[in-house]
């Protein structure tokens, strides 16, 4: 049989688009995944109506079955017409009614009401699913020019479409309702498909058909389409070319096109990912959002970040670029990172007018921020008063393959004029930043302009563009593109950054944009080979997680171990770009599994500041070493001693001095990477210190009292809704852990490297007897634990402080702290975040399960959630004792932080260390991933909806692959993965 | 018709209507607008008439015009509010003798729902000798349309070189305002040496870019409690003299209960300002509907 025009068959299923100029889509099964609510509809309808009826008659009662029965009878078909059929096969003869019966009447058309209303409820309580590949085809084939309708026999497109986001994606449909209006027979008949045809004013044998059900594809081959493709997502391959399917395939993902769309949009360099659920589309602009998709689609490398801001700026517009480590004093008592000139500041006009959003008509416009690329696009379409249309694309980015390198590209297309242009941009060769410490940081500049042609990439020849403003003139439908590179070097790197700044943008520049590109979109392809977590079956937590990954792959820098990840990493300038423990124990396990070299650096930067944290232990009357509770490039302490809060209040900020357990939080780190790589490198070079000094510091903190017992007062826990307590049951077994894993580690230098443990202990004037010491220390350390009730008390009096239901204050817009005030609160047992349960999630084997179980359940409804930190550490623990729906709430909760679109909690920069615990929760929490001694194991607790996990790990030093459910569980040695 | 802007103020000859003329009068000068007393009988009075009956002095005529309708005083004074183009409607809030003190009287909530410009409510209880516009309360939800809401009391402020006090107030109850772009109290103080500050910038921003606040001094104060208490009490404690509230235009039992109880209580006037469903000047005319960010697959 001869290929229908339009095919060639080479490797896989090529659509050949220049023989086509529409495609038509049925919507259930090939579109949406309603189909599986539609069935499970009908089968609930014609079951009630079959057990009525057999009860009536006496007869045996035989369910719908949903694989044949609504394959064969009712699939594809109009409403009632799938009623008579089915029925029809069972011997039912109904009076057919009337339209409008109600759907308590027994007719055809009662019927039909009734599988409506069911339906529709169905659709109110689930949403709309849809197959993401069939989306992409679209998208692809309307790039490709293609018009494309929406042909079903459903009465509920409408709905359907509408609940799915989908209107934007056809130029037409034709449904139940239409063809109900216009009198056309339902399929098999051809006349919807004809219709449609005729409603995008195309020849049938230039139009393309998809289906999956028979009825369907005979419809489409008897309206003459050119192209039939049936969509088997039942094991009906063979019965749907029968039935006239010219092109079978069992996912849409399986067609290619051809020719392939430009491999640039509109001209630019590279094109946004193809493959499903890597962007973060923003369609429109709400302009008092702007801050927060700012940090959103923030781009970084872990070296430089960059907030996502418009380039021509907005009303709210609030760019910062940061050079990670780069610190400079700042308006209040504390150093903060220094922000740097906007580098993608560019401004357009047209005839004079300003490109803007705030101007004229904006036609469209939508960002996205390609995740599995690490590029931010942009598209807009505006219309000025003069009604003039200007067509914008764009790219940016951080970066992977060259840490010193912003790369961004703009191509302008004036749809309908021909006018004057010019274009201004700021940074147009070097910018300067000179920082109080006297360190440098350079951005220099180089651009290249340009028309090029619709298809291909002809990068402007080595050179900068005429000093801006630019101006330029536009002809009608053709491209223009600027491509520009910064370059930020720093005088920490080197002697002269600004000549180096501007000679590696000027080779960067001559290399093109393209060549660069593909760098780093290869940086990032084997960054997400290591990191991806994939989830079938929840589109919304696969976003999160993938949102999640991306921002900790663009925190980190493996390649510098002076810097670490400040709370918001390089997103937002609140904080500071300070360093809490938020690193360690909340984004280090990300990297330890994924990317150890970034971990390794992240823990070096707790090495370098050493000194600076026995310099505080000493301040303190102690020995060893206290980590500044806010840390920034010299490890000093740089918590702000007090804050005005809105009401007045003014606040002193204790956390410095007395937020002690920062420092068995570092040595848990340490403890962490050791333990998953066993690099004897970091353990003698780097480790073995922060681990001997954290313990030399608890020894000394924790005081032998005269109950024999030792004892740490004055300190804040997790929970910092309680400050200047006694024993937090936190700090003291974090301490209690930290003693036991400091003589652990000093018996260990000393059997296998007694060599280093000489050098050490002799440079910490440490003796063996010390180590030893400490064992006992922990053995004496109060934790607050009472054996008769199996639970810890969070801090002594904890227990006799005020009950508060805090769930009777739901829903509620505030902290709790906020709502009671901070005193009440402090005499209460509510807790800001995971304190006691912070403890089942670090050292879960160190408690048997009677133990996780009654303390969760007692302070997880004590805990009022006032951290970002805290969702996802609930979501984590009660994954793990099995209580999935309570993980899922956490979860979600965790989720929508930065996500949701009504609190502005992203505003100045992500929750990088909520990013990090939704990551354990997803992997520790849901699909259990555990380690002992005999290596990686795993105790799923999936949600319900999670048809599968799968993702990559490293264990000491080999490559792992876990894939869930259980049927097909596996860990094992991931195939083909660079280490 | 001249193009000056006109401030209505509504006088039905009780003694407890008149509050409302000195504090239009106020406004006036800052508005520069001309005061346009309205009196609505079934016959139509000369000025000179109408003055007297409707108790007022020789220095209370003094730029001052007057107009008299018929009809039902409600509906009249709506109609002349839309055929001055009225800049404000100034009118106590009940004027019968024995109404209870700071209830809202049937033509006052008429005018109240109806009024397409906004209405200042004056308690006649109110000490207002001497009332000048040095201290403004803006209690704000926290949502777009409130921000655009408030612009004509804001711009009455700047006019005014007076204080604005921002005031949100946190209270258990409803969820945060699902409108896109809201901002109410932080939902997560994760350290709250930079979480007060940042939230503080990140408010006054979204505030500042729908409604300007350039030349003005602004605090920015936060609350806990019951809005209406709290209001009233930041109101005393402050020494406002006037208290801008949004109003969804629903005064139905349980609904606007903060307003009704602000208006009751107070000790100085209210504008009340209706907040229109999707406004805010929040998006550019005629852009793609805008929804949170979505994972979507992209085509080549």
């Amino acid at each position: 049989m001869s290929e229908p025009d339009g095919i060639t068959v080479d490797q896989g299923l090529v659509l050949d688009t220049r023989a086509f100029d529409a495609a038509m889509f049925d919507l259930d099964g090939v579109v949406t995944r309603t189909a599986t609510l539609h069935a499970a509809t009908w089968r609930k309808l014609f079951d009630a109506f079959l057990r009525r009826r057999a009860e009536t008659k006496g007869e045996a009662f035989r369910p719908f079955d949903v694989e044949r029965d609504y394959r064969t009878y009712v699939d594809g078909k109009p409403r009632h017409e799938g009623i008579r059929s089915f029925l029809a096969s069972r011997g039912v003869t109904l009076p057919e009614g009337k339209p409008d019966d109600r759907a308590d009447r027994e007719t055809v058309f009662g019927l039909g009401a009734r599988k409506n209303q069911l339906f529709r409820q169905a659709l109110g309580r689930s949403g709309v699913e849809v197959f993401e590949s069939s989306l992409e085809l679209i998208r692809r084939l309307r790039e490709a020019g293609l018009k494309t309708a929406a042909v079903t026999s459903s009465k509920n497109a409408a709905a359907v479409i509408e609940a799915a986001g989908l209107a934007d994606l056809f130029d037409a449909c034709v449904d139940g309702v239409e063809a109900e209006r216009q009198g056309l027979n339902g399929k098999p008949a051809p006349d919807t498909f004809v219709y449609a045809a005729r409603l995008l004013g195309v020849d049938a044998k230039r139009a393309i058909g998809v289906e999956d059900a028979i009825a369907g594809v005979e419809a489409i081959r008897a309206a003459g389409y050119g192209l039939v493709v049936g969509v088997d997502r039942a094991g009906q391959a063979a019965v749907l070319r029968q039935h006239g399917a010219t092109l079978v395939v069992r996912d849409l993902g399986e067609l290619r096109i051809v020719p392939a769309a430009p491999a640039a949009p509109m001209g630019l360099p590279a094109a946004p990912s193809a493959a499903a659920g890597w962007l973060l589309v923003e369609e429109g602009f709400t302009l008092t959002r702007e801050h927060e998709l700012e940090s959103i689609f923030a781009i970084g490398n872990g070296h430089l970040g960059s907030r996502g801001s418009l380039a021509e700026g907005s009303g709210m517009s609030s760019p910062a670029t940061f050079v990670a480590g780069a610190f400079d004093a700042q308006p209040g008592p504390t150093p903060g990172l220094a922000i740097l000139s906007d580098w993608a500041k560019l401004s357009m006009t047209i005839e004079g007018r300003p490109l803007r959003l705030d101007t004229g008509r904006t036609l469209r416009h939508r960002r996205m921020l390609d995740m599995r690329q690490g590029i931010l696009w942009r598209e807009w379409r505006h219309e000025d008063a003069a009604g003039r249309i200007t067509r914008m694309r764009g790219l940016r980015l951080a970066s992977q393959a060259d840490r010193r390198l912003l790369i961004q590209s703009v191509a302008v297309t004036p749809e309908n004029y021909s006018a004057t242009a010019s274009l201004d941009v700021p940074l147009d060769e070097m910018a300067t930043r000179r920082l109080g410490d006297g360190g440098v940081i350079a951005l220099a500049a180089a651009s290249a302009i340009g028309e090029i042609g619709e298809i291909g990439d002809r990068s402007a020849a080595s050179g900068r563009a005429p000093r801006p403003p630019m101006v330029l003139e536009l002809e009608l439908g053709k491209i223009y593109r600027l491509d520009r590179v910064v370059a930020v070097c720093t005088s920490r790197d080197q002697d002269q950054p600004e000549a180096a700044a501007r000679s590696r943008a000027g080779r960067a520049i001559n290399t093109g944009l393209s060549a660069l590109i593909t760098a780093h979109r290869e940086a990032w392809r084997v960054r997400w080979e290591a990191s991806d977590i994939a989830i079938d079956g929840d589109p919304a937590a696969q976003r999160a997680l993938r949102f999640a990954v991306y921002h900790l792959l663009s925190a980190v820098d493996p390649d510098d171990d002076r810097v670490s990840i400040g709370a918001r990493a390089l997103t937002g300038a609140a904080y500071g770009g300070h360093v809490f423990w938020d690193t360690e124990i909340f984004m280090l396990p990300f990297y330890v599994l994924t990317w150890p070299e970034a971990a390794r650096a992240l823990l070096t930067y707790r090495h370098r500041t050493l000194p600076a944290a026995r310099d505080k232990a000493a301040q303190h009357g102690e020995r060893g070493a206290f980590y500044a509770w806010e840390s920034a490039d010299t490890g000093q302490d740089v918590t702000p001693p007090f804050v005005v809060a809105p009401n007045g209040e003014v606040i002193p900020i204790l956390l410095a001095d007395q937020e002690q357990h920062i420092s068995a939080d570092v040595a848990y780190g340490v403890w962490t990477y050791w333990r998953a790589t066993r690099d004897e490198g970091f353990l003698l070079d780097v480790g073995a210190e922060i681990l001997l000094e954290t313990a030399r510091f608890w020894a000394g903190r924790a005081k032998l009292e005269s109950d024999g017992l030792r004892h740490i007062r004055g300190v804040v826990g997790p929970d910092e809704y309680h400050e200047t307590v006694d024993d937090d049951a936190y700090t003291n077994v974090m301490a209690q852990w930290n003693l036991e894993t400091g003589n652990a580690v000093a018996r260990l230098l000393v059997e296998r490297w007694p060599e280093r443990w000489r050098v050490l202990s002799e440079s910490l004037a440490m003796d063996a007897a010390e180590p030893l010491a400490w064992s006992a220390a922990a053995r004496e350390l109060y934790t607050g634990f009472d054996v008769r009730t199996g639970l810890f008390e969070q801090f002594q009096g904890y227990f006799g402080l005020e009950e508060i239901d805090l769930a009777a204050f739901e829903p509620r817009n505030a902290p709790i702290d906020v709502l009671l005030g901070r005193e009440r609160i402090r005499q209460s047992k509510a807790i800001k975040q995971p304190d006691v349960v912070m403890l089942l999630h670090l050292l879960w084997d160190r408690f048997p399960p009677e133990v996780r179980e009654a303390n969760f359940r007692y302070y997880e409804p004590r805990c009022a959630h006032g951290s970002s930190l805290s969702p996802a550490i609930h979501a984590a623990v009660a994954a793990r004792l099995g209580d999935v729906r309570l993980a899922e709430r956490y979860f979600r909760q965790a989720s929508d932080i930065d996500l949701g679109d009504n609190m502005g909690n992203a505003a100045a920069g992500v929750h990088a260390a909520a990013l990090g615990g939704l990551w354990q929760a997803a992997v520790f929490g849901f699909a259990g991933l555990r380690f002992t001694e005999e290596g990686p194991e795993h105790q799923p607790n999936l949600p319900p909806q999670w048809r599968g996990v799968s993702l990559r790990f490293k264990w000491r030093g080999k490559d792992h692959e876990l894939k869930l459910p259980d049927d097909s569980a596996r860990i094992g040695a991931a195939p083909g993965v660079a280490p | 018709m001249s193009d000056q802007p006109v401030i209505l103020v509504p006088l039905d000859g009780m003694a407890d209507a008149l509050p409302a003329l000195s504090v239009a009068k106020v406004f006036s000068g800052l508005e520069h607008a001309a005061v346009r007393i309205l009196h609505v009988a079934e016959q139509a009075s000369a000025a000179e008439e109408l003055a007297p009956r409707l108790g007022l002095a020789a220095e209370d005529l003094r730029g001052a015009s007057f107009e008299t309708r018929s009809g039902e005083p409600a509906a009249a004074i709506l109609a002349a509010a839309g055929d001055l183009h009225a800049r404000l409607i100034v009118l106590c809030t009940h004027t019968a003798p024995g109404s209870p003190a700071g209830k809202v009287g049937g033509t006052a909530l008429s005018v109240l729902r109806g009024a397409s410009c906004p209405v200042i409510l004056v308690n006649p209880a109110q000490p207002l000798q001497d009332w000048r516009l040095r201290k403004v309360l803006l209690p704000h939800e926290g949502t777009s349309a409130a921000s655009d809401a408030v612009k004509p009391g804001v711009e009455l402020a700047r006019r005014a070189d007076a204080d604005l006090l921002v005031l949100l107030v946190a209270a258990p109850g409803p969820a945060s305002p699902q409108a896109r772009g809201s901002l109410t109290s932080p939902f997560y103080l994760d350290q709250p040496q930079h979480e007060w500050p940042a939230w503080a910038g990140e408010f006054m921003e979204r505030l500042a870019c729908i409604c300007p606040l350039s030349d003005l001094r602004v605090r920015l104060l936060l609350a806990r409690g019951s809005p209406a208490s709290e209001i009233l009490r930041v109101a005393r404690e402050e020494s406002v003299d006037l208290i801008i509230l949004t109003w969804k235009g629903i005064w139905a039992p349980e609904r606007a209960e903060t307003l009704k109880a602000v208006v009751r209580e107070a000790a100085c006037p209210a504008m009340v300002v209706r907040v229109r469903a999707g406004g805010g000047s929040n998006s550019p005319r005629n852009s793609g509907a805008a929804g949170a960010p979505r994972a979507a697959p992209a085509a080549q």
